[in-house]
């Protein structure tokens, strides 16, 4: 290797960027070239102070500081918008329940108190006394905040199985649960809003059952059952035509 | 592994690996960009930038380069965005003004230039390397400051390893006349310091 190569080789040499073949002829002129050695010590003085100088720059404490920081929030952030599709879940469901409940809220605001007894009935919602006429009678006469009149006699295959005193809207209620021929009957009773003529015999179907209110001598009635239509009449006054 | 303790670790093995390499970044985003609030800018993008993107980082290869790269993309976009690209054009036409052509390069190494960085501060440094073209500047810095290899420069840069040696070989010897001439200027203004006419009625103490 000449000199001129040397020169050609001498960078790459210095940046470790040589195989090892060319390495080793690279170290051999230099060992046998005084001017080449001065050469290549004077670029290594050269880089080294460069170096040495530039390496003393450092980053401001305030950007250190910002960097930890903002790194930390990131990482809490990144965090969070991994758990983000369960807390969208969540929130999704919160939400539906918010909604919900406020849509059944209104539904059963005090003017439709059916859709109560409708919920009762459906949810199958515990009474308060469970037992024969007479238990049940008994507890009536003893929590109900209003006249109570029950609805219909226990018949042959009708019978007063459970009852329960509540508020359906603003209204005080009770609610009755008639076994009838082994399907359930929920009849709900409280006293009429004021208006004297009563509400009249209306018939609805909701959620799938048969829901009959009436109005009766001071008291309305809802019933909700899942008889057949025909069925239902008995729990009528006789001064109605039923359905 | 729960999510939350994953994520700790991820972050802490983050803070381990990138955090250290915090000087050199903000040397690199410091000659890239000459204004300090940008290069401020940039290091807290970079780092950002390679948090979100950690998992892409092979554990084992080099740290710092894989930063310097997301640093320097963010930079060219930024740059991108401001409609200003700048760096080739000079380039060439420094090139063209210097003897560079010229020199042999055997007397490169031998000339005075190589120890003009011998008593020079770091501001000179500074001041000449700023005078190179962008890429030229980048390349000098990653390969004699911050000790990348050539594969590792021309991963940063996005270049084929023979530009980024084609571009050191010519920064170098640009970077060693820039050094020589602002040398010669400074001593020049050392012996002429003395000579300045003084008002002493500014300068009372005659500074």
């Amino acid at each position: 290797m000449d000199c001129e190569t040397l020169a050609r080789y001498l960078d790459l040499y210095l940046d470790g960027e040589l195989a090892l073949e060319e390495r080793a002829e690279v170290e051999a002129h230099l060992k046998g070239c005084p001017g080449c050695r001065e050469a290549a010590a004077a670029e290594v003085r050269f880089r080294t102070g460069l170096r040495q100088a530039l390496l003393s720059a450092r980053a401001p404490a305030s950007l250190r500081e910002q960097v930890a920081h903002r790194i930390r929030l990131e990482a809490n952030h990144v965090g969070n918008a991994r758990f983000l599709p369960t807390l969208l879940a969540a929130a999704a469901v919160l939400l539906i329940a918010v909604v919900g409940y406020g849509a059944l809220t209104l539904w059963t605001a005090p003017e439709d108190p059916v859709q109560d007894v409708v919920e009762a009935h459906r949810l199958s919602s515990d009474s308060e006394v469970f037992g024969d006429r007479d238990q049940v009678l008994g507890f009536l006469r003893a929590h109900a905040p209003f006249p109570f009149r029950v609805p219909i006699p226990d018949g042959r295959d009708a019978r007063l199985v459970g009852a329960r005193v509540t508020r359906l809207g603003a209204s005080p209620a009770v609610v009755y649960l008639y076994d009838v021929g082994g399907r359930r009957v929920t009849v709900a009773q409280y006293p009429a809003p004021d208006t004297g003529a009563g509400p009249g015999l209306r018939l609805d179907r909701r959620a799938g059952f048969v829901v009959a209110t009436y109005g009766d001598q001071g008291l309305t009635q809802t019933v909700v059952s899942d008889l057949p239509d025909r069925e239902v009449r008995r729990f009528l006054p006789a001064s109605y035509p039923g359905p | 592994m729960r999510w939350w303790s994953r994520r700790r670790n991820e972050q802490d093995r983050f803070e381990r690996e990138a955090l250290p390499h915090l000087d050199a970044v903000y040397r690199f985003a410091r000659s890239l960009a000459r204004d300090e609030a940008l290069a401020d800018d940039l290091v807290q993008e970079t780092y950002l930038k390679a948090l979100a993107s950690f998992d892409s980082f092979q554990e084992g290869t080099n740290c710092k380069a894989w930063l310097f790269r997301i640093l320097r993309n963010t930079f060219i976009n930024r740059i991108r965005m401001g409609g200003r690209e700048v760096g080739v054009e000079d380039a060439r036409e420094l090139l063209q003004s210097t003897s560079l052509q010229a020199w042999s390069s055997r007397a490169f190494y031998r000339g005075p230039e190589a120890n003009a960085v011998l008593g020079a501060t770091r501001e000179r440094l500074e001041a000449a390397l700023r005078d190179l073209p962008r890429d030229y500047r980048t390349v000098v810095v990653l390969a004699d400051v911050e000790e990348l290899s050539y594969r590792e420069i021309a991963e940063v840069m996005g270049t084929p390893i023979g530009t980024v040696m084609s571009r050191l070989f010519r920064a170098r010897r640009l970077l060693r006349e820039q050094l020589a001439q602002t040398t010669d200027l400074a001593l020049d203004n050392g012996d002429i310091v003395p000579l300045r006419p003084r008002s002493s009625r500014e300068d009372p103490h005659g500074l």
